[in-house]
């Protein structure tokens, strides 16, 4: 664990890459809530041409991609504005488009100062400290965004009508969200390369959005399992020596599987269980209900086969008193209201089946209200 | 106290009039429906009234003579619940906060007053338990609620309400009427667009709205066989 952390370079790379994930997860969930991940795809294409113009203008490569990135997403916008495409076959056309005139200017220029493979697919173990700065420089300028307008944020991403109603500048916002994206992108390809920088920028919050009901917990969650990713990629990087851009992202990329599989809120083996522990319910239910319509013609215990007697004692439901089975005011309110919910349900909707099935989704303001209408229709 | 005031509004989109000409008068402490069938331009209208569209000609003043602008926190609008992505990562509790982002703006601090505001909003929609829910967690009917009591938090006194009964079922509908009473009885005005004419004996005043106003005035004024065919009717006689 240690050895690595001995070289400089791998310091480095350490360092700027939980920058970069701090960064990306600040601006993941409202890049996945405004349905924008293929744009962020499209903006990290466009980096391409940039870098590749900045170098024969001998501009900063920076200046070069920021540029080109923020182009992109105005002529996406543009052509989904002014035209009858769809956005995302806009965003496709901006994205294609980008990349191939930034691939035919590397193939003119034919320079050896740029490495093609390092700019699409990343390697942060080669990483300059002019990258260091201007990675540090990104993120101040998206957390302090984020932090100060995040309420601006967050209305504008979840209601955009609300956000213009209040007088907000809806325009504005828009605009600074493609930029607080194009100059996350542009850190994010440092890591991973252009490729993969979309993967940055999007898992850290679907994750989040598996698992939490707050977008400032998304982001939180987002920043720690990023930090954990990279951190592990370029390990394995170097004890592997699998590229680490691509590291990186098969780690995220197994958090998100991880979690879709058990997430407590939404993931597929929690609601297998949460379907299976209602069905168990509405079978408890059911028994229940068969128990305490027994009881009320003065069932006696020694009458009953198969239903687990000691299960009912035990849930509070049922006491024994010598021989005899008398209902706890807690069972016969719970009995009760299924055998009331049933009558009032096969009434208004004539259909015993059907009663049987919606006694158990029924509460005593539905049972109210159920009341009241079958009063007035009388 | 007059809480809107249209008056020679009309609005096209395209070339096609979408409203013509429309004068219609909103008091306080009624609850108004505005029917008509799809098409009809209901929607353009509350749109117009909240400047969301650009209208030709006309004037819409609010409060006897101020402008949208100048009293945009009294007026709620509450869309269509489709419109809404109900699985946006926000609680319950931030949902209805957001209708005080009105008076605090983006970079002002939500206070304890405003949440206090907004717990009774909650506590009056009787959703108080579902604070900490996220929006996704809650039924059609609760997720109208959770709308209103954004609308309630903001302190609106004139609510325009894009068809609340689409997708919900009788029990939520009577719930929602006993809701808007309780809002009349404050004082507020309710401006509800139905596409139905199921509900039409529940509003104080009726608009019966096809791209021109058909007829307006109470239920029993208004419904008759001959209103409610122009109001159906394909051809629209301008």
């Amino acid at each position: 664990m240690i050895e690595p952390l001995q070289y400089e370079f791998f310091l480095r790379a350490l360092l700027t890459s939980i920058i970069i994930a701090i960064t990306s997860s600040f601006i993941s969930p409202f890049l996945i809530s405004k349905r924008w991940s293929l744009l962020g795809d499209a903006i990290s294409h466009a980096v391409l041409p940039g870098i590749a113009i900045a170098y024969i203008l001998k501009i900063p490569f920076f200046i070069g991609a920021v540029t080109s990135a923020i182009i992109t997403a105005i002529f996406v916008g543009f052509i989904e504005n002014k035209t009858k495409v769809k956005g995302d076959t806009a965003l496709g056309i901006g994205l294609s488009g980008a990349f191939a005139l930034g691939i035919a200017i590397m193939s003119i220029i034919r320079t050896k100062d740029i490495d093609l493979y390092h700019i699409l697919f990343g390697n942060v173990l080669a990483i300059r400290n002019s990258d260091v700065i201007l990675v540090s420089v990104i993120a101040f300028i998206i957390i302090v965004s984020i932090l100060a307008l995040y309420k601006g944020f967050v209305l504008w991403t979840f209601n955009n009508t609300l956000f213009k109603l209040y007088g907000f500048p809806d325009e504005l916002f828009r605009y600074f969200l493609i930029i607080l994206i194009s100059i996350s992108v542009v850190s994010a390809v440092v890591a991973v390369g252009i490729v993969l920088a979309v993967a940055l920028l999007i898992i850290p919050g679907a994750i989040g959005y598996l698992i939490f009901k707050r977008i400032s917990d998304i982001i939180k969650f987002g920043a720690f399992i990023s930090i954990i990713s990279v951190v592990l990629g370029l390990y394995s990087s170097y004890y592997l020596n699998v590229s680490s851009g691509p590291a990186i992202v098969i780690i995220l990329t197994i958090f998100f599987i991880i979690t879709m599989f058990i997430s407590p809120k939404d993931g597929i083996i929690t609601r297998i269980i949460r379907t299976y522990k209602r069905k168990k319910q509405i079978e408890w239910q059911d028994k229940i209900k068969l128990l305490y319509e027994l009881s009320e013609n003065g069932l006696s215990i020694e009458n009953i086969k198969g239903i687990k007697i000691f299960e009912f004692v035990k849930l509070g439901i049922i006491e024994i008193d010598k021989g005899k089975i008398k209902f706890t005011p807690k069972g016969k309110e719970l009995a009760q209201r299924l055998i009331i919910a049933h009558e009032l349900w096969e009434s208004y909707l004539k259909s015993h089946n059907v009663a049987e099935k919606l006694e158990h989704y029924s509460d005593e303001e539905i049972i109210k209200i159920l009341n009241d209408i079958l009063k007035s229709k009388d | 106290m007059i809480s809107l005031r249209i008056s020679n509004l009309t609005v096209y989109y395209d070339l096609n009039p979408i409203l013509i000409d429309i004068y219609l008068e909103f008091e306080s402490g009624k609850i108004y429906g505005i029917v008509g069938p799809n098409g009809a331009g209901k929607s353009t209208l509350l749109k117009s009234i909240l400047e969301l569209v650009n209208y030709e000609e006309g004037d819409i003043v609010f409060f006897e003579n101020k402008r949208f602008r100048e009293i945009k926190e009294k007026v709620a609008y509450i869309p269509q619940k489709e419109i809404i992505d109900w699985d946006y990562p926000i609680t319950v509790f931030e949902l209805v906060l957001l209708g005080r982002y009105v008076h605090t703006g983006i970079l002002g601090r939500i206070s304890k007053f405003d949440r206090e505001i907004a717990i009774n909003a909650l506590k009056k929609m009787n959703i108080y338990e579902l604070k900490e829910k996220q929006i996704s967690e809650l039924s059609g009917g609760q997720q109208q609620r959770a709308l209103i009591a954004r609308a309630i938090c903001q302190d609106a006194q004139l609510y325009l309400l894009d068809e609340p009964f689409v997708g919900v079922d009788i029990i939520t509908e009577r719930k929602l009427f006993e809701i808007f009473q309780e809002l009349k009885k404050e004082n507020k005005t309710l401006i509800i667009v139905d596409h139905d004419l199921a509900r039409v004996q529940k509003y104080d005043e009726l608009v019966f709205l096809n791209r021109k106003v058909i007829a307006k005035g109470k239920p029993k004024d208004v419904l008759s066989s001959e209103n409610i065919l122009d109001l159906y009717s394909e051809k629209l006689i301008i």
